[in-house]
C-alpha cells in the first residue's frame, strides 16, 4: 500500500491529477450551484412564509458552497469562479441530472432535496479525509452548515409522508404527491453516484477515499429504513455481492430495479437545464468582460 | 510612508472594521481575522480572513473595508480568504456576544465538541430583551445564514438567535 501524500496547495498537485481533480471539483460545484438556483425559485412563492425564508437561506448556503468549489477549480486551471459559474456552454457543466430538474411542486422539491442532502452527507464525509487539503478544509466548513439542511429536509419528508386530514377522512394527497415525485426522481438520484472520470487515479492518490459505488451503497443503507417507515418507493433489492467486487466484506449490496439515468457528469443535460442556463447566464453573456 | 509598521496598531485598526451585517461588531470580535503579515521593506501587509458562513455575502465588502482602513499603514494591502481551521461560533469573542445581545440577537450557545442541532433546539433560548426563557424557536432559518428566528412569549417581541455552527 503506497503512502498517501497530502497535497497542500494547487501548485503541489501532480500533473496527471490536475484535470481529474478539477473535473471532480467542478462536479461538486455544479451540483450545489444548480440545486441552489432551483431552491431560490421558491422565494416569494413558497407554501408558507417560514418556508420562503428557509428555501432562500438554504439556497444562499448552497451557492456559497458552490462558490468555494468554483474557487478551488479556478485555482487549479487558472480562471475565475465567475467564468466557471456563468461562462461555460451547457455541455460543459457536470452536475447530476437530479439537481437540474425544475423545482416542481413542494413534494417534488422535498423529495429531490432529501435524496440529494442524504447522498451529499455521505459524499462529504468521504471527502473530509481527502489528501487534497483545500478540499478537506472546504468540506469541513460545509458540513457544519449542511446539518441544518438535512434536518429541514428530513422533517419535511416525514411531515408530508405522515400527514393525515383533520376531518377523519383519509387524505393521502401529500403522500401520493411525494410518491409520484420519488418515482420520477429515483433514476436521477442513482445518477448522483455515476463514477467520476479517472476515479481510479483519484482513489489511488487519496483524493477520493471511497469509490462512487461504495458511497452509493452507504447512502442507500442510510436511508432505507426511513423509506420503509414512510411507505415510500425504494426501488432496490438486496443481492449477494459479486465475487470480483470490493464489496465482498459485506453481506449484500443494493441493486436497482429501475434503469438509472446517467450522463450528467459527461455533460448530458435535460431540457430544464437548458432553460435554466439561458436565464442564469443571460446577464453575464451580455458582457463577459464587465466589472461588477 | 513609515519605514516600520507596528503590528499592534494594525490589529487595533482592524477593530474599527465592522461586520457589514452586524455593524456593532468588528471583524476582530467576530473572530474572522486569522493572520497579519507585515513586510516593511516592500511596505505591504497581508491579512488572512476566514468566512463565518461559506455563503456569506459580506466577504467582498469586508475585504474592501479592510483594505481601506489599512491604507494609511502601507502601500500594498492584500486580503486573502483562508479555509484553514474553519470558523465556528465558539470563535466569537466575549465582547461580540455582549454586543450581539445588546442589539437584540441572542448569542449562540458554546459548542465545544457538542452538536449544533441539539444545542439550538434542545435547550430553551434566552430572550435578549427581557431575559426570559419562555421563548419559541419559530424558524431555524432566518434573514441571514447565521441567524434563526425566535419569539419571546414573555415580552412579546421577536428576536434573532445566532445559530451554533
Amino acid at each position: 500500500m503506497n503512502e498517501i501524500a497530502t497535497i497542500a496547495t494547487p501548485q503541489a498537485i501532480p500533473p496527471t491529477l490536475r484535470q481529474p481533480l478539477a473535473r471532480l471539483l467542478l462536479s461538486l460545484a455544479d451540483d450545489e450551484f444548480i440545486l441552489g438556483y432551483w431552491d431560490s425559485e421558491w422565494t416569494g412563492v413558497a407554501p408558507i412564509l417560514e418556508e420562503d425564508v428557509a428555501c432562500s437561506s438554504i439556497a444562499q448556503d448552497e451557492i456559497g458552497h458552490a462558490r468555494l468549489f468554483y474557487e478551488e477549480t479556478a485555482a487549479i486551471i487558472g480562471t475565475t469562479a465567475d467564468q466557471l459559474a456563468y461562462g461555460r456552454q451547457p455541455a460543459e457543466y457536470r452536475q447530476a441530472q437530479l439537481v437540474e430538474r425544475n423545482r416542481g411542486n413542494w413534494a417534488f422539491t422535498i423529495a429531490r432535496q432529501y435524496l440529494y442532502d442524504t447522498a451529499d452527507n455521505v459524499r462529504l464525509k468521504a471527502f473530509k479525509d481527502s489528501a487534497y487539503l483545500p478540499l478537506a478544509q472546504d468540506v469541513s466548513k460545509i458540513q457544519r452548515e449542511e446539518v441544518y439542511h438535512l434536518m429541514h429536509t428530513a422533517t419535511w419528508l416525514d411531515r408530508l409522508a405522515n400527514t393525515h386530514a383533520t376531518n377523519n377522512t383519509p387524505d393521502n394527497t401529500a403522500h401520493a404527491l411525494l410518491t409520484a415525485a420519488l418515482e420520477s426522481l429515483w433514476p436521477d438520484a442513482i445518477g448522483l453516484f455515476e463514477p467520476f472520470e479517472d476515479e481510479e487515479l483519484l482513489l489511488e492518490a487519496g483524493i477520493l477515499s471511497r469509490s462512487s459505488k461504495q458511497l452509493e451503497q452507504e447512502w442507500l443503507e442510510s436511508i432505507e429504513a426511513t423509506f420503509g417507515r414512510a411507505r415510500l418507493p425504494f426501488p432496490f433489492i438486496e443481492v449477494a455481492p459479486a465475487s470480483d467486487t470490493i464489496q465482498q466484506a459485506i453481506p449484500y449490496v443494493y441493486q436497482p430495479t429501475i434503469q438509472p439515468r446517467y450522463g450528467g457528469r459527461q455533460g448530458q443535460h435535460v431540457q430544464d437545464f437548458m432553460e435554466l442556463w439561458e436565464q442564469m447566464t443571460m446577464v453575464y453573456r451580455l458582457d463577459p468582460q464587465a466589472q461588477w | 510612508m513609515p519605514t516600520t509598521i507596528d503590528e499592534e496598531q494594525v490589529w487595533e485598526a482592524l477593530k474599527e472594521v465592522p461586520d457589514p451585517e452586524l455593524p456593532a461588531i468588528s471583524v476582530i470580535d467576530m473572530g474572522i481575522v486569522r493572520r497579519v503579515q507585515i513586510d516593511p521593506q516592500t511596505s505591504s501587509i497581508v491579512i488572512d480572513i476566514t468566512p463565518t458562513f461559506a455563503g456569506c455575502p459580506a466577504l467582498d465588502r469586508i475585504q474592501t473595508d479592510i483594505k481601506a482602513r489599512l491604507r494609511a499603514f502601507a502601500s500594498q494591502i492584500t486580503v486573502n480568504i483562508t479555509m484553514q481551521e474553519p470558523w465556528n461560533t465558539d470563535m466569537l469573542s466575549a465582547e461580540a456576544r455582549q454586543k450581539l445581545h445588546s442589539v437584540g440577537i441572542a448569542p449562540p450557545p458554546m459548542m465545544g465538541h457538542g452538536k449544533a442541532i441539539p444545542l439550538l433546539m434542545g435547550h430553551p433560548l434566552t430572550c435578549p430583551y427581557c431575559g426570559s426563557q419562555q421563548t419559541t424557536l419559530e424558524n431555524v432559518f432566518g434573514p441571514t445564514p447565521c441567524r434563526a428566528i425566535a419569539y419571546c412569549d414573555s415580552c412579546h417581541q421577536p428576536f434573532e438567535q445566532f445559530k451554533p455552527v
